[in-house]
């Protein structure tokens, strides 16, 4: 075996391994806890040892790194608490799955992308009491999605195209295909929310990335107006929520749309789609991130009945301001770097579309400003008993805000995923699979 | 919807409207009155309803307005952690509310003392909330408190659903129309947002109506009055909040607003017995406009209202439309129910699960998977309340049980850990006696701590200043001084009793030979103002008191020559400034402006912020030299009969000559004396035929009769020279200036009630106050309360001047005060953001004076820069001692400075007023914190100077005392909130951002110095030298006096010259000796102070 078949075995093997031994601390959850955080610095540690030997088309070591890193930065600030263990060895396995679907060169990316899939639903319905009704749709998409690739694996070229952007839509969501993202970002218990919120996307963009230059022009013109509906739908959605996890779901799934439809229109993932990716995913999971933190505090309650936290929490109020800063799409944020690198990108046309983008933006820049301002400010509710973030819970925030300045300030030809030029040899494990070269 | 159509008769109808607005005023109680900013007047938020306790005041604030009425528990945890609260003052507190029981828990007793002031000391009661469905991280007393949760599960059980929602549904049946109305009860129940775009609605009507000039673009229709012009605009406007049909509804609606209020509590089916709460509750809405609107209702006189009228009748008229619409739209459409009360009671007794979860729902309580099926059941108009009600019970029931527990085990190991026993004993209490323990707290919660804190708080501070009025208060006699003491002061200065006089004296004192007294800025001259070249009055008296004359500035009889050149220079700078801000604020121009000029106001803005005191000498110096200031005096005299008549006929024959030249181009030596006089009469007197020598005249200036008459027209109509103006105008003179029997009552007053009947020194000063500061919409709060907000300069200037005049003295000198022939009564201000000191009229002052005058002078500018250096310590910016000429640089700046948003202190930090001799408080440093009236009890045989000055000076002095006491316990609702986000509006007062109520109160750099308050909110105490057996009187005499010391709205102690002791005054009307501080003071011991 070469070292570019074996590395991504490894890759694979690390968190999933590492997540089962984990199953023998069940109950020991200081130590569970360490052993999951040291478990993903090692599986950072083998990106780096493998980096050389990883296939082009495995996404770039950077968004592979991603994941890693955002599961080390959700459980960090998970506090010890039991019916957070599960997430946990979970946020590992699907590390794993992670990493398959990314950095595998065969079928296995595929079979790695449907398990992965299949697990996120099959968590889901676990916990389908948690989000109601949304659940069973959520399920049922992303058994769409299961479905999907499966189909993509056997089906004629034409067929799995469609199915396999449609199995990228569940994942990377648009609408209609979006509930089993949303729901997933609502419904989940822990830090899988948090985590799913870059997970979920990074590899459906990976797959889009391979289709895209398969798919026929009726079909990315209707995936095009799609988008558009969706980015209108998520920000609409977004404005009338009353949980903080909805808003900033919606919130995303119009941020998404927008990448759908920059993608569409220039039929090329350049580095600035993978930095605009990035950067709305690690927003999104920092928000996630901090709204747990208010989860862990006050319990599963609406936006209504939180306000005045800035005084209480003045490190809280920080972060999340500057996470909502960063999550609008302010400078130097990557938000706003990816942004206008995917309207300033040579193959980028100006079409009426921007009108619906604008509207998105400036509704975001009103439901997440309200949704910071309504937290923050207001009357400070002295019948509770409040508690800033610990040294941990913060750490966390701060690695999330450090990562989108990051996005923002670095040069964006560090994250081109191709690694080759456009039109060469950038065959994807999708392309790769035999259905698709009969 | 069904319109009522109320059939009363006409005489019923207005039984009616007159029984609405008293229900309108007693409803209006609850907001204090809103002067406009320009004279920004202290005064009690909760003035109107001082008929109650201090406390239940503060209950009925939280009711209506939300307001918290006592500082924050951990604000005063601070005090007591600082040692500003000292503990036997917590005790000495808590001692009416603590029972004798007491509970064994192991080996401990825990006594129901300990364990309320545990509460207090240590927030037990605070943040009782715990989240069922926490998940934080398990901590080492977490398990001690898992432990102690199920050693009281025998015990303590959370209710169940059912007990909640039928509580829940009593209580707030109880509550509608109460404490919550209609609109409050859909947006709590349907996530409605009715009160706000009511609130919006209002407030934009209220800014366009109300404004004062500031608008470029005034509403239209304002002379009809707000109802109407409300209507008739409105009924123009597309579906105002969504309000389908708005246009016929608005048309149809009754002409009087009183009816409109009647038909809109029909429609709602407010009962009657609790209209007045109702009405409370919704000018409680937006309490700035409402109380703006009240006070305006009430100045009959005041311009504006006169002009557009507005009352609290209207005002709910407007509202109460929208109200009743936006209710009956969202009930209908919502519950497809009337938006009526009675519907609505109706729904929550008979949907009391829905009800309930709803409330819940919108509340945000409910975890997300059954909020959504409560949105669901909403949509669908569902049946399926009870068994979602009843799922929520079965999921969550034992976790409400668990997090109970939970929350009262950590109140317990808290107690414990507070009352330093071992936590882990408290297994070994019973599960009952620690339920006792719990139940002991929660009957106590932080909500009932105000009252207890602010006793102790104000314990602390009445300790301090009585004990310093101790050492100096002594057994005097109640016989009159000696009436020819042997040495003269050098100078005697009277003051304004602010406190920011306070340092001022007592540094000037320290100076030299100088006197001080404290007495009303108003100087005893309850004058309405106008200034040289002003068009408007000012009112200079306390605002609970009357104008009884007319003063106004004139320039010198000497500078007539140079009253011309500075009047046309005036009206040239003023034409410039109108043609400056006509073309900035026109819809053309301004675009022009900004291109042409817009760089020149580059200029004032480098100057302003880069080198303030520099820009402001440098403007000061322009203004100077283009208008010069030309020297005034004030028309103090009231004329005779003879000269009024002889000055209106001199006024009338200008007003002709003018008439002449520019109606009819006749002037000159054409004109002569008699012809004008002839005209004079014709126009006053003449309805017949024209007097032949009139005709003549007229012919020898080419007049025909015709253009005569219609010339008499002109004048009469344009010129006014009919008898009717000259009624007005010998009315208006009359009232100016005083009678010299006034002029002598006014300085006796005066100085009998400040104690200066004899010993005068050569130099008498009368030193009023006023501020500078820029870009500060709170100017006037700064300036003189006692002259309504305005600077006190003109007041001191009339008293110096009558009584420098000798009729007046020669009277004075026959009631028994003998002024001196060589001392000279003086009128200076001083300006308490810089310090400096000017003094008026010096043209006056003899030659023989002047070396008096220069001494007093530089004791004043010494006085000056100390208190500009005691000021400095104070300013949170400044760490140490300033030098001398530094700290008078250092307050200028700030004065000049127009970003500084505390260019002074002002009034904060006020908690006494102290009436009583000099003796009593000279040389004692009084922080700036007391209000100090000169009085001497025993040039007042009679009590009448005491009874003026307890229910005149004193009630105003309560006033600031309590505007700064709500300002600082509350800001955001009794205050203005921060300076930073503040905008004038409509020239009457400021809003926060683009769009708020009109901001109440003081703003929060007024009074707080960070997170903590600058100004210690206490309530004042009034320290006052005199028999008890006189203030006694007083009180039982006057209404106002048993409200302010029966309701603790004021605390009282007298220095009773008959044995030197200090009583204090209960509000039971007893006295009690207070004798721990003296005790203190002697042997150091006095744990208890007051008996």
């Amino acid at each position: 075996m070469t070292a570019q078949s074996t590395a991504p075995l490894v890759l694979i093997a690390v968190p999933i391994l590492t997540a089962l031994f984990g199953l023998f601390m069940w109950r020991s959850l200081q130590p569970l806890k360490i052993w999951l955080l040291i478990a993903s610095v090692v599986s950072l540690g083998t990106i780096v040892w493998a980096a050389g030997a990883l296939p082009a088309h495995s996404g770039g070591v950077f968004l592979l790194s991603l994941l890693p890193v955002m599961a080390f930065v959700t459980l960090l600030g998970q506090p010890l608490h039991a019916g957070n263990a599960p997430a946990w060895l979970l946020t590992l396995l699907l590390t794993g799955l992670g990493f398959g679907a990314l950095a595998s060169a065969t079928a296995v990316s595929l079979v790695c992308f449907l398990l992965l899939l299949a697990v996120v639903g099959l968590i889901l319905f676990h916990y389908r009491a948690r989000s109601g009704s949304d659940a069973w749709w959520g399920i049922g998409t992303l058994g769409l999605g299961v479905i999907s690739v499966g189909v993509a694996l056997i089906g004629v070229p034409s067929v799995s195209v469609v199915a396999f952007t449609v199995a990228c839509a569940v994942a990377f969501p648009l609408v209609p295909f979006h509930k089993g993202y949303t729901s997933a970002l609502t419904g989940l218990p822990g830090n899988l929310p948090s985590f799913l919120a870059l997970l979920l996307p990074v590899i459906g963009f990976h797959g889009l990335t391979a289709v895209l230059p398969l798919s026929q022009d009726a079909l990315t013109e209707a995936v095009g107006v799609l988008a558009l509906l969706g980015t209108l739908y998520g920000s609409l959605k977004a404005l009338v929520q009353s949980r903080a996890a909805s808003v900033v779901a919606y919130g995303s799934l119009a941020f998404l749309s927008i990448l759908w439809w920059a993608l569409v229109i220039m039929r090329d993932a350049g580095p600035q789609t993978v930095v605009y990716l990035s950067a709305v995913s690690l927003a999104t999971s920092g928000l996630l991130i901090a709204w747990y933190m208010l989860r862990a505090r006050y319990g599963e309650i609406g936006l209504r009945a939180l306000s005045g936290l800035a005084e209480p929490m003045p490190r809280f109020a920080i972060a999340v301001s500057l996470l909502a800063f960063a999550a609008i799409g302010l400078p130097p944020f990557g938000v706003f770097s990816g942004f206008m690198g995917l309207l300033l990108a040579p193959t980028f046309t100006w079409t009426g579309g921007l009108i619906v983008i604008i509207i998105a933006w400036l509704s975001a820049s009103w439901y997440l400003f309200d949704l910071v301002q309504g937290l923050l400010f207001g009357r400070c509710q002295t019948e509770r008993r409040h508690e800033d973030l610990g040294e941990a819970e913060l750490t966390s925030l701060a690695i999330v805000l450090v990562l989108l300045v990051a996005l923002g300030v670095m040069p964006t030809r560090l994250f081109d995923v191709k690694g080759h030029e456009p039109g060469t040899d950038q065959r994807t494990a999708v392309m790769e699979f035999r259905a698709w070269n009969k | 919807m069904e319109q009522v159509t109320p059939t009363f008769d006409l005489e019923t109808l207005e039984t009616r409207r007159m029984e609405l607005r008293g229900i309108v005023r007693l409803a209006g109680e609850v907001i204090g009155r809103y002067w406009p900013m320009r004279t920004f007047v202290h005064h009690n938020p909760f003035h109107s309803l001082e008929y109650l306790h201090f406390d239940e005041t503060v209950r009925r604030g939280r009711r209506f307005l939300g307001g918290q009425g006592y500082l924050s528990g951990e604000t005063y945890r601070g005090y007591l952690r600082s040692g500003r609260i000292l503990l036997r003052h917590v005790d000495e507190a808590l001692r009416p509310l603590v029972r004798e029981d007491s509970i064994i828990v192991g080996p401990c007793r825990i006594a129901h003392r300990e364990v309320l002031r545990a509460c207090l000391t240590h927030g037990l009661c605070a943040a009782a909330d715990e989240p069922f469905d926490a998940l934080l991280d398990q901590r080492s007393t977490e398990e001690l408190i898992a432990t102690l949760a199920d050693h009281l599960s025998p015990v303590l059980r959370a209710p169940t659903m059912e007990h909640l929602i039928a509580t829940a549904v009593r209580e707030d049946t109880e509550a509608l129309g109460r404490y919550i109305n209609l609109s409050n009860w859909c947006d709590c129940t349907l996530g409605t947002q009715i009160v706000t775009r009511v609130n919006n609605e209002l407030i934009k009507w209220c800014e366009a109506f109300l404004d004062e000039g500031h608008a470029t673009w005034p509403m239209p229709g304002r002379k009809q009055g707000f109802y109407a012009a409300w209507k008739s605009l409105a009924a123009r406007e597309w579906s105002p909040c969504g309000i389908k049909e708005s246009r016929r509804k608005i048309t149809e609606l009754p002409e009087h607003p009183e009816d409109a209020v009647l038909e809109s509590l029909a429609i709602l089916g407010v009962p009657n017995d609790l209209r007045q709460d109702y009405l409370a509750l919704q000018l409680t809405a937006l309490p700035g406009w409402a109380g703006f609107i009240k006070w305006r209702a009430e100045q009959q006189n005041y311009a504006w209202q006169q002009a557009y009228p507005i009352s609290l009748v209207k005002f709910l008229a407007v509202r109460l439309w929208y109200v009743r619409e936006l209710v009956q739209q969202t009930c209908h459409e919502e519950l497809g129910i009337k938006g009526d009360f009675v519907s609505i009671s109706a729904y929550m007794q008979d949907h009391p699960h829905a009800y309930c979860l709803r409330k819940e729902q919108v509340a945000g309580r409910l975890p997300a998977a059954y909020a959504e099926q409560v949105e669901r059941l909403s949509r669908n108009r569902g049946h399926g309340w009870k068994a979602l009600a009843d799922r929520v019970h079965l999921d969550t029931g034992p976790q409400r049980d668990r997090s109970l527990r939970l929350a009262a085990a950590r109140r317990l190991v808290r107690l414990a850990q507070a009352l330093d026993i071992v936590p882990t004993v408290l297994l070994d209490g019973g599960p009952n006696d620690l339920a006792t323990l719990v139940s002991w707290m929660e009957a106590f919660p932080e909500s009932d701590h105000g009252p207890v804190w602010l006793k102790s708080f104000e314990a602390g501070y009445q300790e301090q200043l009585l004990g310093m009025l101790m050492r100096t208060a002594s057994t005097g006699t109640t016989a009159r001084p000696n009436s020819s003491p042997s040495v003269r002061p050098d100078s005697q200065s009277v003051f304004c009793i602010d406190v920011r006089s306070g340092p001022f004296r007592r540094h000037l004192e320290s100076t030299g030979d100088n006197e001080t007294y404290g007495f009303g800025g108003f100087f005893a001259a309850l004058i309405r103002y106008r200034a040289w070249g002003k068009e408007h009055d000012t009112e200079q008296f306390p605002v609970i008191m009357r104008a009884r004359n007319e003063v106004r500035e004139v320039p010198r009889s000497y500078l007539d020559h140079m009253v011309l050149k500075h009047t046309s220079r005036t009206k040239l700078l003023h034409a410039g400034h109108t043609l400056l801000h006509d073309l900035k604020e026109n819809v053309i121009t301004q675009y022009v402006m900004v291109e042409s000029l817009g760089w020149f106001y580059g200029l004032p803005i480098v100057g302003k912020t880069a080198w303030p005191r520099l820009y402001r000498r440098f403007t000061g110096l322009i203004q100077r030299l283009f208008v010069p200031p030309i020297a005034t005096s004030l028309t103090v005299d009231k004329l005779s009969p003879i000269d009024i008549q002889e000055m209106l006929v001199a006024e009338q024959r200008a007003a002709i000559r003018k008439a002449l030249r520019d109606e009819l181009g006749v002037r000159g030596s054409r004109i002569s004396a008699d012809f004008i006089e002839a005209l004079r009469r014709y126009a006053l007197n003449g309805q017949g035929d024209m007097e032949v020598s009139l005709m003549s005249a007229a012919q020898e200036l080419a007049l025909s009769a015709g253009d005569l008459t219609v010339f008499v027209g002109t004048l009469r109509s344009r010129y006014r020279i009919d008898q009717r103006s000259i009624s007005w105008r010998k009315e208006r003179i009359t009232r100016a200036g005083f009678t010299l029997d006034e002029q002598v009552v006014t300085v006796e007053t005066a100085l009998r009630m400040m104690g200066l009947v004899r010993n005068f020194a050569r130099i008498v000063l009368f030193c009023a106050h006023g501020s500078t500061s820029e870009n500060n919409p709170f100017e006037s709060a700064l300036d003189c309360g006692a002259c309504g907000g305005n600077e006190g300069k003109p007041n001191a200037r009339v008293l110096a001047m009558i009584a420098n005049n000798q009729k007046v003295r020669e009277r004075l000198a026959k009631s028994g005060i003998e002024i001196p022939s060589d001392t000279h009564f003086l009128a200076g201000q001083v300006d308490t953001t810089t310090d400096d000191v000017h003094l008026f009229d010096l043209e006056d002052v003899p030659p023989t004076h002047r070396k008096d005058v220069a001494r007093l002078l530089d004791d004043l500018r010494e006085a000056g820069q100390l208190t500009s250096q005691e000021r400095c310590s104070r300013f949170p910016e400044v760490k140490e001692t300033s030098p001398l000429a530094h700290a008078q640089a250092y307050v200028r700046e700030r004065s000049a400075d127009w970003s500084q948003v505390r260019p002074e202190w002002g009034l904060a930090g006020n908690a006494s007023f102290i009436i009583g001799r000099r003796e009593l408080t000279k040389g004692l440093n009084l922080a700036g914190r007391a209000f100090q009236h000169s009085y001497d009890y025993r040039e007042d045989p009679t009590n009448r100077l005491l009874e003026v000055l307890m229910t005149a000076p004193q009630v105003v002095a309560q006033w600031i005392n309590m505007e700064h006491y709500f300002s600082a316990v509350d800001n955001e609702v009794y205050g203005g909130g921060s300076k930073v986000y503040h905008n004038v509006v409509g020239r009457i007062g400021i809003i926060s951002g683009p769009w708020s109520d009109l901001r109440l109160g003081l703003a929060r750099q007024t009074v707080m110095n960070g997170e903590t308050p600058y100004h210690e909110p206490m309530r004042m105490l009034t320290v006052i030298e005199a028999p008890r057996a006189n203030i006694g009187k007083l009180i039982g005499r006057h209404e106002v006096l048993q409200h302010l010391y029966h309701n603790e709205w004021v605390h009282l102690v007298a220095v009773d010259p008959e044995d030197g002791g200090l009583y204090r005054y209960r509000p039971t009307g007893a006295w009690s000796r207070i004798y721990g501080v003296r005790e203190y003071l002697v042997n150091g011991k006095g744990k208890e102070s007051v008996e």
